[in-house]
């Protein structure tokens, strides 16, 4: 399995693609040099050559409001795979090669980009390619798939884009620093994938730092801006009084989040379930929060850190956290968001509660698959929870 | 208002180093007599003990006891930008309110920044633990202890007994095991009343040992199952200690 890099599974015809290829019958629509459409809004910024990346935005060739379906991550959870497949397979990909400071002064295209990034409807396109879309899927660990892409040679926008006022403010603001930005906009209530795009093409920040960011580190940038922000917030909350546990399974995800008394501390305990002996992958924070990058579970540690943290934050509460994440063998690599989207939903219910941990175990039992108490061995912040004790308790 | 002048600025780093290893606030408690703090971290699983007599410094001035909370890194951003032949001195501003730094070098430069109204954990209790034994080490070798330790496991269990101070972990990948005898060059003394073990995380106490930089030895106080407490002596009469709670088997 190549969770989600190109051809490591070692098969020699990937079977999500043929998949694609069997579920879509757009190539006719594509079978030219220029397209029309919609874009959802939606841009996608490669992290292939920094400094020198490639840039564009994404358009299906229909046209329509509907299509901001097709970028909606939070939308998507409900649905069935290959539909979102076909959705985003429908999306295609222009591409300009730029270097990433050109955000600070940008030229015609990508300002012409920015300009859809910062759009919250859908934005009506005209694109020029230099050469016929050609199918290159590119499946990322963190970003949802795409498909068709081409380099262009014209842009067209055809009428302005909508944007809002809010959004407008902080983006023309260029002594408002990037993190600052980002928390202006998601107190505003602006969607995170809004957000996203805005951060990416280098919108937002003081003007000598602005630029142009790859989508896949954007997006958990966001993730931790945010988080962090939130993070500082809790501390200063009470503990919860019981044990609880929040779940959700979807798209061939399985979330499940515990919650213990005690302050902050968080980990993420990851497991791919493709063989009889899933190898656990883990990331941890204590109470005062990480500095350096969760290197084993990525983007996934943020994504599932900063739900948690909206949780919290709305219940005025602090509490030790632990999520246990599996992946199952139906599942493609649509990106990272699922787990972020898939925490919101189980955390949206309302949660069991229990006295003790040992119950509260006893039902994770039953929702997972791999037995927590394998689980749990692996766990820093359980051994933590269960053996270190409190400098108060001896006063 | 009080005012002191330190005249060894790096040291004063070092020391705001050793709080900011455990907390991101303080609240210093200035008499006419000494500067201190005891605070305790998040997690309440920590706590940090500084003692700065008034000999330490080279100008003293209080004229009634007050309590500042300061945020570390507010504190720490200004003294950074003083060099080791600064004089450095530090001071509440009775009339706007706020504390001051000046550094007197080739220019006279001042910083003035606000004191946090609230700070939780203000002057923590320190927890009574009697303890049964005591070894003063060299700072370097207790330090390797901890970083010997770290390669195989999060833990490490310390051990007094009437000859030896012994560091000990296990993990998946082997073992570690540090011995110093009452011979050795890095033990300088070992007084034990009661054998004592008992086991500490080491991301906590590999921040302790941070404090090395203060001095070249360490008091480690140690008991059965209980705190562990190091204890670092400031040059000019001062000291830093560290409390950690232990963790269960």
């Amino acid at each position: 399995m190549c969770m989600g890099h190109r051809f490591l599974c070692g098969r020699s015809f990937c079977p999500i693609l043929l998949k694609a290829r069997l579920s879509l019958s757009i190539k006719k629509l594509l079978d030219a040099l220029e397209i029309q459409g919609s874009s959802p809004p939606s841009t996608f910024v490669g992290s292939w050559g920094y400094p020198k990346v490639t840039i564009g935005p994404l358009t299906p060739p229909i046209k329509g409001r509907e299509t901001c379906l097709m970028d909606s991550p939070e939308k998507w959870i409900h649905m069935a795979m290959d539909e979102i497949l076909r959705y985003r397979f429908m999306l295609v990909r222009g591409k300009i090669r730029v270097g990433v400071e050109e955000a600070r002064n940008p030229g015609r295209l990508v300002l012409s980009v920015q300009e859809i990034a910062m759009s919250t409807n859908p934005v009506d396109l005209e694109v020029d390619f230099k050469r016929k879309p050609s199918l290159k899927p590119v499946f990322s660990p963190r970003e949802a798939p795409m498909g068709f892409s081409a380099p262009i040679k014209r842009l067209f926008l055809e009428g302005n884009p909508k944007i809002q006022r809010k959004i407008d403010y902080v983006t023309s603001d260029v002594d408002l620093k990037a993190n600052e930005a980002v928390i202006n906009l998601y107190r505003a209530g602006f969607p995170q994938r809004q957000i996203m795009r805005i951060f990416s093409l280098g919108l937002i920040g003081l003007k000598s730092k602005r630029r142009i960011v790859p989508t896949e580190w954007s997006i958990t940038a966001v993730d931790d801006i945010i988080g962090k922000t939130l993070h500082r917030e809790i501390l200063g909350y009470p503990e919860i009084n019981h044990y609880l546990v929040f779940g959700c399974k979807a798209l061939g995800n399985n979330v499940q989040i515990l919650m213990m008394p005690s302050t902050w501390m968080f980990e993420v305990l990851e497991a791919w379930i493709l063989t009889t002996k899933p190898k656990i992958y883990t990331d941890y924070e204590y109470t005062r929060g990480r500095k350096n990058y969760a290197e084993n579970t990525a983007g996934a540690y943020y994504a599932v850190r900063l739900p948690v943290l909206e949780y919290l934050s709305m219940e005025r509460r602090q509490a030790a956290v632990i999520a246990f994440l599996e992946v199952y063998r139906e599942w493609v690599p649509l990106g990272v968001w699922r787990f972020r989207e898939i925490a919101r939903e189980a955390l949206k219910k309302k949660p069991l509660r229990f006295e003790t941990i040992k119950e509260a175990i006893r039902e994770l039992n039953k929702k997972l698959k791999i037995s927590p108490y394998f689980w749990l061995r692996k766990s820093e912040i359980y051994r933590s929870f269960t053996s270190q004790t409190k400098l108060t308790s001896f006063v | 208002m009080f005012s002191f002048m330190v005249d060894d600025v790096n040291l004063l780093k070092r020391v705001i180093d050793s709080l900011h290893i455990l907390v991101d606030e303080v609240s210093l408690k200035i008499t006419d007599e000494s500067v201190s703090t005891r605070c305790m971290d998040l997690s309440k699983v920590a706590l940090v003990e500084l003692y700065m007599p008034r000999e330490m410094f080279v100008k003293y001035e209080c004229d009634k006891e007050h309590i500042v909370g300061l945020n570390i890194l507010d504190l720490k951003s200004r003294v950074k930008r003083a060099s080791a032949n600064d004089e450095l001195t530090i001071s509440y501003n009775d009339e706007l309110k706020m504390m001051e730094i000046i550094i007197q070098g080739a220019s006279k430069r001042i910083f003035r920044f606000r004191t946090l109204t609230t700070v939780e954990g203000y002057l923590e209790r320190v927890p009574k633990v009697q303890f049964t034994a005591k070894a003063k080490l060299l700072s370097e070798t207790f330090t390797n202890m901890v970083l010997d330790s770290e390669i195989v496991s999060e833990e490490l269990i310390l051990k007094a007994t009437e000859k030896k101070f012994i560091a000990e972990a296990k993990g998946e990948s082997g073992e570690t095991i540090v011995e110093l005898e009452k011979e050795s060059e890095g033990l300088l003394e070992l007084n034990v009343q009661e054998e004592a073990t008992s086991r500490y995380k080491i991301d906590m106490l590999k921040n302790m040992v941070k404090g090395a930089k203060i001095s070249e030895t360490v008091d480690v106080y140690i008991s059965n199952n209980l705190p562990l407490k190091i204890e670092y002596v400031i040059p000019g009469g001062g000291k830093l200690a560290y409390y950690l709670a232990p963790i269960t088997a």
